[in-house]
């Protein structure tokens, strides 16, 4: 893999991570 | 347990020993024996490192940490997949670059054999006393609540991790660990079907989770920002990702799971992908837990989960106070079970104030049971002072016996001792390498052959598999087992991790000053444990800090004592 390929990936770690903060926090408000 | 639960127990446990000694037979060089032959894949990689992770305390503990304090744990595990990443760019490419066996190795490189001597030691320390826990965790919950004998327990399991361990070497843990986390994630599915399907009729999954969020158990994310709240979100994302850089980054147990890489790319995709599995899995864990939860809402949980400390209040002068408590426990539990029914059909009509008082109402019994739960506790640690006064830990196993038929009991045990050899197995494979390569090949025995080295290593992976079924033997209880782990653990990572990191990205600290900054930095670390009641999490960010300052401080105030000049780029 390239080191642009692996840049793309780490992007789409951390936005990964981003998305399931916010899923967290809805369904934590969801259910409350 | 039935006839059937035996077979499914005893035929998955055989089956995972011989295929691992298979998988790993004819190994005759050490870095066939230690590395895989730097041959693996990046899917058994990043299974092989999660299977580390996931010790049997993994699938005992969270999921009645889950029951017992919501889901808030899960904020613990945010900080792991910026640690991937940083891993990923700083640490790959540089194990591999200088093709080292260990994380410690590296370090000599850096800053002298001193420097790689003390980590390497208090490696062995932490992840000695670690391994042992990882080993004595679900022996002793299975022999609390099975009746099994807690010695048997923890010899056949130790001694059945050994034996493929010893033999196989790495191939055969992390080829074991790829089945060993399939089965186990597989039985934790199994459990939440059942949950689901033992709630009443007109409870849905849907129902569940809106009782567990009502009843506070669905807490994924709290942003408050308090340092005495053991997790909240800013504690997972700081003290989270530095647990996890060190965890992953300096331990060996760990590190030899990626340095098994066919590549650098391999191994880099391994840490990826566990950034990006690590995280719902462990949401999903806890979610088992807090179903777990709802399902005790309708069929009457035990006032106190441990049977055995149940079983000495029974026999002792409080047994006609606790025999009350469980009676007042019992009435409670009725008139809730009541209630919660009354919020399921005041949810389902969509009747906001009938859900708002049946909500209300639910919280104050639940409060009032939790007050009696507390009595109980009291009464417990008067009739032994040391009891084990926490039963988050027999929460979910009691769940599993008491409700899942014939065969699914033997499975989630299958899958309980499978996360128990998985974590075990990568445990004693990095005490035995890190002993053999940092310390008897370094310092005692250096001119051995590659084929001795390979009888040394596996000489000293049962060495540390009996010191780990002999630490077993001797621990007591340790409270919530998943917490103390990770805690024990705190005491060390900070401190490791700001030695890494100053050698990963400084060129003018030597190791006199790395030696001296780590020192205090435990030091400021064991004040925090003994002296504050400051959260664990952040003790990881006071030993990173106060190493690194130190050590910079006694760089610049000894300018006499030159580092020693060699980059992190450069090779040996």
């Amino acid at each position: 893999m390239s080191d642009k390929a692996f840049r793309r990936l780490y992007a789409a770690v951390i936005a990964e991570l981003a998305l399931l903060i916010l899923i967290f926090y809805l369904f934590t408000r969801t259910f409350r | 347990m039935s006839r059937l639960d035996w077979v499914v127990l005893v035929s998955t446990l055989l089956l995972i020993v011989a295929y691992g000694v298979w998988k790993g037979r004819r190994q005759r060089r050490l870095a066939a024996y230690l590395l895989a032959d730097r041959q693996l894949k990046w899917p058994t990689i990043a299974l092989s490192i999660m299977a580390t992770q996931a010790s049997a305390i993994t699938f005992l503990s969270t999921p009645g940490q889950a029951y017992a304090d919501g889901m808030r744990f899960v904020q613990f595990y945010l900080g792991l997949p910026i640690a991937m990443v940083i891993l990923s760019i700083t640490a790959v490419p540089i194990y591999h670059r200088l093709r080292v066996y260990t994380a410690y190795e590296y370090l000599e490189t850096r800053f002298g054999v001193g420097t790689r001597t003390l980590t390497a030691i208090l490696f062995l320390l932490q992840r000695g006393v670690s391994t042992g826990i990882t080993l004595y965790a679900p022996a002793l919950i299975v022999s609390v609540l099975l009746g099994w004998n807690l010695h048997v327990t923890n010899v056949v399991i130790g001694f059945l991790v050994i034996v493929y361990t010893a033999l196989g070497g790495t191939k055969a843990v992390s080829w074991t660990h790829v089945h060993q986390l399939l089965i186990a994630l597989g039985g934790m599915a199994v459990a939440l079907i059942v949950a689901v399907r033992m709630l009443p009729h007109d409870v849905g999954l849907l129902e569940a989770a809106r009782v567990a969020g009502r009843m506070g158990r669905l807490n994924a994310i709290d942003f408050s920002f308090d340092l005495t709240t053991p997790y909240n979100f800013w504690s997972g994302l700081f003290g989270g990702s530095l647990v996890a850089l060190s965890y992953f980054g300096t331990d060996q147990s760990q590190v030899q799971r990626y340095l098994t890489g066919e590549s650098p790319a391999e191994s880099k995709l391994g840490l990826l992908m566990n950034g990006m599995i690590k995280v719902p899995m462990q949401f999903f864990i806890l979610f088992v837990g807090a179903i777990v939860f709802v399902f005790y809402q309708f069929i009457t949980p035990p006032l106190f989960f441990n049977t055995v400390e149940r079983a000495k209040v029974a026999a002792s002068p409080y047994a006609r106070q606790y025999a009350q408590l469980e009676a007042q426990h019992q009435k409670t539990f009725e008139a809730k079970r009541t209630e919660v029914h009354a919020l399921v059909d005041a949810m389902r009509a969509r009747d906001a104030n009938a859900t708002a008082q049946a909500t209300a109402r639910v919280r104050e019994l639940q409060k009032e049971d939790g007050a009696t739960r507390a009595a109980a506790v009291s009464l417990i640690r008067r009739t032994d002072a040391a009891a084990d006064s926490s039963d988050t830990n027999y929460i979910f196993l009691t769940f599993v016996v008491q409700t899942l038929p014939a065969g699914l009991v033997g499975l989630l045990l299958a899958a309980i001792s499978c996360a128990a050899m998985s974590a075990t197995s990568s445990g004693l494979n990095s005490l035995a390498s890190t002993t053999v390569v940092d310390v008897v090949k370094r310092l005692l025995w250096r001119n051995a052959t590659d084929h001795q080295y390979v009888r040394a290593s596996k000489l000293l992976t049962v060495f540390w598999g009996l010191f780990a079924i002999g630490f077993a033997e001797f621990a007591s209880h340790v409270g919530s087992l998943i917490e103390a782990v990770n805690k024990f653990g705190s005491l060390f990572y900070g401190t490791i991790l700001g030695v890494f990191l100053l050698a990963f990205y400084t060129k003018r600290i030597g190791g006199v000053a790395v030696c001296l900054g780590a020192i205090v930095g435990e030091a400021a670390v064991a004040w925090c444990a003994i002296y504050t009641n400051i959260a664990w999490l952040w003790w990881n960010v006071v030993g990173l800090v106060v190493g690194v300052v130190a050590a910079g401080a006694i760089q610049a105030l000894t300018p006499a004592a030159e580092p020693k000049a060699i980059s992190s780029t450069s090779t040996r």
